[in-house]
Formats: structure tokens, sequence, C-alpha cells
């Protein structure tokens, strides 16, 4: 002990001497994931620092260090800046914060130079946009060692467990179980019996030492208990998963480590235990009433990475959709015309360099959705016969009501034609195609109402830590036709904004010019109307942007 | 007596191998020449589209919704340039320029598409017609044509699935005009794999063994016509139908035969072209033809790709009795992925181009653009085989060895057909072996077979396996696919 002092003394004393000429240089990036590719450092007092913050991911982040132990406090000061969060770049004005970035978008970064400070201690840095900064932070140690990674309380969970997205726990290895041996009973339960009261119908030995239920040699209404012993190497804590259909139950050492009982569909648990060198004694009951049997069991600790005891694996779980072919934008717009969950067959992605994404959905001439991040990803379609409607990448989907912009209504209380089914298409209006324009190649739609309108669509995206999308259209000829803006539950005005059904959307009129909007109630519902008159051209701008309040309700980055 | 059996297997694989292919033998590749077009590292064109630009640059779309345009596409392969021109659209079949455009059918729609600023990349996409439904059900493909000589492009809309038709038009041929207008056209379509125009302007398409569809065959469209499959009837019932064409007046019945069943539906179109299941081919796409003899000696035959087998059939087709029918030929093989898009250009080349995607290909590659051309020496064939009365007249593409051609022990063939039903596929059923009773050759290069009995409605599969060439040779593909609709009056004369 007197050692460690000791000899941080004189590092303390070297660095201070070296200050002048030595200075952490590193990249910290900011990853997929929320996370920093760095989540730790050290550094001596008051010694020079300078980082590179670089941002690999797809939506935005910053980087801000704060004073020991106001972590927490500057991030939940962050979300308190409401409209000014923007300009401040989601750093609030407090004296514990440090240093700080601006919000970098994606793949933009940022030199930060400084001197470390000359009190030794924790200090913290992080992602304080938009609630990142429960889970996405790290620590520079100052004059202070580093404790062992899977102790360290000032990194994520994620980064403790040794768990950054590049490191998979895909990695098994066969293990085997000593003396291994079986006993399997006849009868069907809703829970593990008891089975040193039953009497078995079959019992043997294997010299492979993994636990399958296919010893039993029945495939229902059947029990069957595995007994032997594990090898300890290292003295530490050991973790085991126990995935079964139906129960289980792992005991290690007489001790209940997991405990998986009653009749289930394959289900996994997990438990861990401090083991010694040497031998620790393992039992396995399993029964299985019914239908599919699965019996899987998995052990980490020390030293190992991840070892099967069982027959079966346990299986990642599958991505929520398929994933492989990420189609990427980078200095133009992309266009992907394909089956897009939550448009109707005729969906036209469009991904903008901006971070921001739309599917026009060309049956209705609506917006159908708008998101943040990556685009999309042709995986679905682009293996096999492509069956089914792929959902968007990114994040903060917002699903708008897919029903046509305009339509001519009877009188003003007419209902709005809606759009219901699959195909259904925009009652009196022609799609006509899109062209592309400018130096990044942004659709412009073009639709053509009756015989006398012609309509021109244009989203500009609005590039920020929050991108945004204006919507300009532009309607020439002659006649009269009502403009759907929005529609839903709800339609609230908000600091010259329109919150729609307290989701995440937020609308609002720019350039408005002498036209008002009308909110009425229609068909059990309230809709954002303008009637048109045009006589030669007619421009409307509307501006589809996120609210941050209701990103921060839905997407508090919370641990759960 | 093992070392006995291994000894007689051997001798007997060696004696077929002999007779088959004999060192003098002529193969495909003494004829034609397949170059495979590198496609560069990081594009995946899973080529559905071939078209000529009268820059003289070669324009090619895949199933991803990519099109690129080839600069220098008949010098070497590996120097032809490759420029991205468009890409996002869905999942096009075809492409068809005309009048400055680059027309494409995407899944949902007719569209053209134009370069306005001569940047080479196309920056208009115009909705040209878009009147048919679709639901998202992966069946739901979409082929087109260049222009037919009124102006129209003909386009194929698979049903919704292999049995049903949810939405408008599924299992439909339609015309979109030059004004842009839909035209109902033909009701019956399954599942297509290709659509193109011969040289007289006739619609033709392949529809897949399937429901109603017992192989895989070629097609002819006319106007109004039943094409075997009524999954997609319902739609006579819509207003823009029923004011140009009537419901016939009957349905066909399942587990039937073709000629049966055309006796009571008159709509019913019959395959002009048989591509026998399994044999010829598992999966008939896109054709080409050569409109003036520059690929040898096969001017305006149609050469019909097959995705399974990765090869490129022949056929040849006439009309009897005002319905066409003809004979399939195998014609090459050796192709990089599943064929699926053919393009022939004026001065001769062929370009086929296909991908394995969904479906499997012999070729192997999962998707790949080749490039054939003529050696310029004209292989021994039979060039037509044309139906008659009491048999067939062969004609080939050298002058025959008339002992052999007047041999009645040349020749072979069996009969045989398909059930006509709501079920998927048919085996081969009606098995028949027509006698060759006579085989009298005509002139220099035909030869009059006849035989004991045609079958109205069969396949007749014709082997012609002893016949020699002047100098000897034997036929390259010695087996003609006949697919009788109709047996020709007896000729007066």
């Amino acid at each position: 002990m007197r050692n460690v002092i000791l000899l941080g003394a004189i590092s303390f004393l070297t660095s201070s001497l070296y200050a002048q000429e030595e200075a952490v240089k590193m990249e910290i990036r900011a990853k997929a994931g929320l996370q920093f590719s760095i989540v730790r450092f050290e550094a001596k007092p008051n010694q020079k620092i300078h980082l590179n913050i670089f941002n690999e991911d797809e939506m935005a982040h910053n980087l801000v260090f704060t004073k020991p132990g106001q972590r927490a406090a500057v991030a939940n000061a962050a979300l308190n800046l409401g409209e000014k969060a923007e300009e401040k770049n989601w750093v609030p004005d407090l004296d514990s914060v440090l240093w700080n970035t601006p919000v970098l978008k994606p793949g933009e970064g940022h030199e930060l130079k400084f001197q470390a400070p000359k009190e030794k201690g924790i200090y913290p840095y992080v992602c304080t946009f938009i609630g990142h900064g429960f889970v996405m932070y790290g620590a520079m140690y100052v004059g202070t060692t580093m404790p062992e990674l899977s102790t360290d309380q000032n990194i994520p969970e994620l980064a403790r467990n040794g768990k950054n997205a590049s490191d998979s726990s895909s990695k098994i290895s066969k293990g085997k179980i000593e003396n291994f041996k079986f006993t399997a009973y006849k009868g069907s339960w809703n829970k593990l019996p008891n089975f040193s009261k039953l009497k078995a119908f079959k019992t043997g030995e294997s010299n492979n030492g993994i636990a399958d239920t296919g010893l039993a040699g029945l495939s229902e209404n059947f029990g069957i208990v595995f007994e032997g012993e594990i090898v300890i190497v290292k003295k530490g804590k050991y973790k085991f998963k126990l995935g079964s259909d139906d129960g289980s139950k792992l005991y290690i050492n007489n001790q209940v480590v997991v405990d998986n009982d009653g009749v289930h569909s394959m289900q996994v648990k997990e438990g861990s235990i401090l083991l010694e060198p040497g031998k620790a004694k393992l039992r396995l009951e399993y029964f299985e009433k019914g239908g599919q049997e699965e019996l899987a069991l998995d052990m980490t600790g020390p030293g190992i990475n991840r070892l099967q005891l069982a027959k079966q694996i346990i299986k990642p779980k599958k991505p929520a959709f398929p994933t492989g072919n990420p189609i990427e934008i980078n200095s133009e717009a992309r266009i992907y015309r394909n089956f897009i969950e939550g448009a109707s067959p005729r969906g036209i992605g469009v991904g903008y360099p901006q971070k921001v994404n739309l599917c026009f959905d060309a049956n209705t001439m609506q917006i159908a959705m708008i998101w943040h991040g990556a685009f999309m990803d042709g995986a679905k379609h682009w293996n096999g016969r492509g069956q089914g409607f792929q959902r968007p990448s990114g994040h903060y989907l917002i699903n708008l009501n897919r029903d046509q912009p305009f339509a001519q209504l009877s009188n003003e209380n007419g209902p709005w034609p809606k759009a219901e089914g699959r195909d259904t298409r925009a009652k009196n209006i022609r799609f006509r195609g899109y062209s592309l324009i400018g130096e990044q190649r942004h659709p412009v739609f073009g639709y053509k109402i009756g015989k006398n309108l012609n309509v021109t669509d244009y989203m500009e995206p609005q590039a920020g830590s929050l991108p945004s999308i204006i919507r300009n259209l532009r309607i020439r000829g002659t006649g009269e036709i009502w403009y759907l803006a929005a529609s839903g539950k709800s339609i609230s005005e908000d600091n010259g904004y329109y919150n729609i059904d307290n989701s995440m959307l937020q609308i609002g009129f720019p350039e408005l010019d002498d036209l008002s909007p009308i909110i009425r109630e229609n068909s059990g519902r309230e809709e954002l109307l303008f009637k048109l008159k045009i006589d030669g051209q007619l421009s409307l701008k509307q501006h589809y942007r996120w609210n941050v309040k209701q990103i921060l309700k839905e997407h508090t980055h919370e641990k759960k | 007596m093992k070392y006995l059996l291994t000894y007689t297997l051997s001798t007997v694989l060696t004696c077929i191998s002999f007779t088959s292919l004999n060192a003098s033998d002529p193969v495909e590749s003494d004829y034609y020449q397949i170059d495979q077009i590198p496609i560069p590292d990081g594009v995946v064109l899973e080529t559905s589209g071939i078209e000529m630009l009268p820059n003289g640059k070669l324009a090619v779309c895949g199933r991803r919704g990519n099109v690129y345009v080839l600069t220098n596409p008949f010098g070497k392969p590996e120097e032809v340039k490759w420029t991205l021109y468009a890409e996002g659209l869905h999942e096009p079949l075809n492409l068809a320029y005309d009048d400055g455009w680059l027309y494409c059918t995407q899944r949902g729609e007719v569209t053209r598409m134009r370069d306005t600023n001569d940047d080479d990349r196309a920056d208009i996409f115009e909705t040209v017609n878009d009147g048919w439904g679709i639901t998202g059900d992966y069946h739901e493909y979409a082929f087109g044509t260049r222009r037919d000589p009124d102006g129209n492009m003909w386009v194929v809309l698979c049903l919704t699935g292999s049995f049903s038709s949810q939405i408008d038009y599924r299992g439909w041929c339609v015309r979109i005009s030059k004004e842009g207008e839909l035209i109902p056209t033909a009701s019956g379509i399954r599942s297509p794999g290709g659509i193109g125009l011969n040289h007289l302007g006739e619609a033709f398409y392949a529809d897949n063994q399937g429901p109603w569809n017992g192989s895989s065959s070629l097609k002819h469209i006319p106007v109004g016509s039943f094409q075997g499959h009524p999954g997609g009837w319902r739609w006579f019932d819509l207003d823009a139908v029923k004011k140009i064409m009537k419901r016939p007046a009957n349905e066909p019945k399942s587990d039937s035969r073709y000629p049966v069943e055309r006796e009571r539906v008159k709509e019913l179109t019959p395959p002009a072209l048989v591509f026998p299941h399994g044999v010829l081919g598992n999966s008939t796409s896109g054709f080409a033809y050569d409109s003036n003899g520059k690929f040898g000696p096969f001017k305006n035959q149609l050469l019909v790709c097959d995705q399974t087998f990765s090869v490129v059939n022949r056929g040849f087709l006439e009309k009897v009795n005002g319905v066409y029918q003809g004979a399939a030929f195998s014609f090459l093989k050796g192709f990089g992925s599943g064929n699926i898009s053919a393009y022939m250009h004026p001065d001769g080349t062929l370009f086929i181009g296909g991908t394995d995607r969904g479906w499997g290909a012999r070729g192997g590659k999962r998707f790949a653009l080749d490039r054939v051309t003529w050696k310029g020496k004209v292989p021994f064939e039979i060039h037509e085989m044309r139906a008659k009365s009491d048999g067939f007249e062969l004609t080939f593409t050298h002058e025959i060895d008339a002992k052999t051609a007047g041999d009645l022990s040349s020749y072979s063939m069996s009969a045989y057909t398909y059930i006509y039903r709501s079920q998927y596929g048919s085996p081969v059923v009606d098995k028949l072996t027509p006698k060759v009773i006579g085989a009298e050759v005509t002139g220099p290069k035909s030869v009059r077979v006849t035989v004991d009995k045609l079958t109205k409605g069969h396949v007749h599969e014709l082997q012609a396996k002893g016949v020699r060439s002047l100098d000897g040779k034997p036929i390259l593909h010695p087996i003609g696919y006949y697919t009788l609709n109709e047996i020709p009056p007896a000729e007066v004369n």
C-alpha cells in the first residue's frame, strides 16, 4: 500500500516537471449506440490535453467535461434548456462545466485543447445532447489511478462489462461437465417435481459431458437431472445463463443459481455465484410437458469467454428488422423506391446528407414518414425474393397521416378523403414523377390535381443538430382547393408552431403572408386546413420539425 | 467381381463419352463466343434490362433499382466503362429508349427518365402511367416492352402470389399508349418472366410453370385474349375494361387439356412455345431476335432466356390456322448467372443479363452481364421445323447428307402434354410415341418427316440424331420440341 502511494507521488512529481513537454493526445469518437470510443483515461495535474473529438455516429453529439461529481447535474440541466438548447449547443451555463465541444453533427469533428486541473480527481465527460447523458459518458482520472475496468463506477455499465459494440459475445466454446451422469423420470408436471421422491426410468453416463435432454429418449412428459462437476481455475464470480423450454433449475455447490422453472417456451434467465479454484458441484434439473424441448446452459467467468454446457446454444436475439445493406448517404440525397413500412406500396424514400429522411407516398402525395439518422437498409428487398415492407433505419421516426394533401370539399364541413387500405390512390390527383435538383440532387415531386392545377412539392432539408424539413408547395393554375397541413386527435398551438397528438411532430408555417390556417373538428379528429384560391401561382411553406420535449419524453436514454 | 464391375463400368463410360463428344464433333463455342463483361467491384447489377442508347452506349438496369451506362460496350470486356445513371427505382425489369427518353417499367409504373444537364446522370423521372395496383407482395412484378408499331408499350403484371389477383390488373397485360393512357389488353397472366416484341411488332411473353401452366412457355398475346390463368378475371368488372372487353362466356375447367378448353373458352390462347420443364429450362424469361442475319442463320427467330438453367434457347415460330406455334431448340449454355434480360444489337451482338436471386440458377454467379458474338461459322442445326398435316418439314442450316437424312432410323419421336389445371404445374402426361414412317429429302437442305399420328395440343419431340450434314457433321442440337396447337390442313398440291 505504501509503495503505491510512493509511486503515485513520484509520478506526480515527474509529471509536473514534464507537464510542459508532454501532452495527452488522443481521439475520442462518438459511436453508434450512444458510446464514446474511449470511456476513461489518465492525466496528470496540469498536463496538456489535446483531444480530437469525432462524431462517427448518425445522430448529433457533444462532449462536455464537468467538475468531479457533476455529470448528472450538468446532463439534467441541459435537458432544461428548452428552446435555447440548440443555440447553446446543449451546454448549460453552470460553473461545473469545464470544457466542451459544440454539438457535432454526424461526420463532424472538433479539437478540444485544455490543461488538466491541478486538483487531483475524477473529472467526468458526458454527451449532454438530448438525453444522451444518462448512458454516454466517461471519465478523466487526473492524478488518480484508474480502478479495474469491471469495477469502475465512473464509466457506463456497457463499458464496464467490456462490451464495446465490436466485442460480440458470440464466441462460444464447448465445455464439459466432469463425472457426468443423468437420471430421467416420466411424468407430467407444471413445475419441477421433487425428483428425489420419484423413481427414475433411465440413468446413464456420458463422456462428452454435455447436458442433452435427448438422453431421456422422450419428447414429452418427462424430467431429467444432470449431475457432475465443473473445473474452476480462477477464483471469482461466474455467471450462468440458463435457457429452457419448459422449466429448469441450476444448482452449483447445492445453491440455486438460476431458477427458470415453470411451463414456458424458450426463456433465458441468468444468475452468478462466487467460486473457488477446484471442482464445483453442478446439478441441472429439467422437465418437459409438451411441445418443443430446448435446454441451453452457458457459463462465463474469469478467463472464460463463453462455455457451452448443454446441447443447445443461446441464440443472440434477432435484430428487429433485416440489416446488412445500408443505403449510405454521402454528399447527395438518395432515393429508395420500394415497399417501406408505414407507407403504401408506392413509397419513395429520400435520404438527405443533412441526416434527415422522409418517405413520400406516391399514392396520396403525402409525406408518410420523417426520421433522423440512418436512411434505409436494402437487406429485406435485396436478399432472396425480397418479400415484405422494410422499416426505416435511423431514429426519431414520425409516422404522419397519409391522407392526400389536397382535396375539393363540398363545403367547410365536408369530410376529408381518407387513405384507407394498402394501395388507396388519391382522389383526383395524378402523380407525375420527380426531378433531382441542385448539387445534392434533392427530389422535387410533381403531381396534377384535376385538370387545372399542377403542384411541385419540394422538401428542403434543414441542417442542424436536430435537422428538420421545410416543405415548399407551389401550385400553378386556376381554381380553389383545400390543403390539409396536418391531422390528428389533437392539434395545439405552441409558440407559433403546432403540436400534433403529443407526438414528436411539430409543424409551422414560416411565410404565411395572408393565408390563415383553419383548425376544424371532423370525422372524430382535428384537422389543420388551408383554403387556397389559386389564380396563376401560389406558394406555401410548411416546416416539419421534431418537438424536443417529446423526444425527451419518448427517448430519454435512461437505463431501464 | 468388384474389379470386373468397375472395369465394365468404366468401359461403358468411355463409350458414352466417345459417342456423345467426339473430339471432332462441333460444340457451341465453335460458333458463338460468350464474354462475361466484368461488373465493377462494389456494383451489384442484377441485370434485368438492357438497351442501346443513340450515342453508342449501353444502358443496363438491375433489380436493386440502379441503371448504369456502359461506354465502349463492344470493346474488350475489361475496358468497358461503367457510369451510374440512376438509382432508387423500384425493381425495374426492362429498359426502352424512345425519343430522347429512357423508359423503364418499375413495379408500380412505367417511368421515363433523361439527363437534362449533361452530367451523364438522369435528373428527371416522369411517371408515364401508374394505372395498375400493387399491394406489396413480392410476386407483383411488372415487365414492359419497347414501343410497338402503334406506339404502345406492352406491360405484363404478375398476379398477387400464384393464385389470386388482389388489386387492379394483377394477372393482366395492359398497353400504355404514346399519350400515357392505360389500355386493358389481355387477361390470364400468371407469373411472367419477360415480355417482348417479335420482328412484326407482335407481343410475346414468358409465363412460368405454376397454376394453369403445366410447363414454362412463351405465349403470344393477341388483343383481347385470355392467357390461361383466370385469377385476374375480377377486373372484367372495372369500367375501363367493360368499355372495351367482355368477360369470356365460359371459365376454363381445371384438370383438362388445352385443346378441350380452347373449344369452350374461345379467348384462350395456347402457349406458342412450350419449353418442357426440366428439359429445356425451368423458368422462361426475356428474349431477343436478330433482325438482319448478323448473328448467324437464325434471322427473326426468338432467342429465349431461361433463368434457372442459365441458357438461351431458340424458338422457331409459325402461324397455323391463325395460331402461333413452333419448335424450341437448345441453343447456348454457359452464361454467368440466371438469364432474365436479352438485347440484340443490330450489328449482331447479343447481350444477356441476369441474376439467380430468389430462384437459383446454374450459372453460379449472383448476377452477370454477358455478351455473345457470332464467330461467322454457321453451325449445323435444324433451322426451321414446320408442322405439316402428317408430320414436319425440317430445313437445315447446311446441306444435308441425303443418305442419313432419308433414313427412317435417323429419327425418333415422342409426344406428350401437360394437364391444364388450377394446381401448381403438371407432370408430363398422355405420352405417345408417334412412329416415323417417312423421311423424304425434298431439297439440298430439307427433309419431310411423316409420322403415323399427330396429336393436337401435344409437344412433339423430334430427335434427328442420325442426320449428318453433307460434310458428315452431326446436328449441334438435334432435338426439336414442337408445340402442336393446330394441325395444318393437307396441302392441295
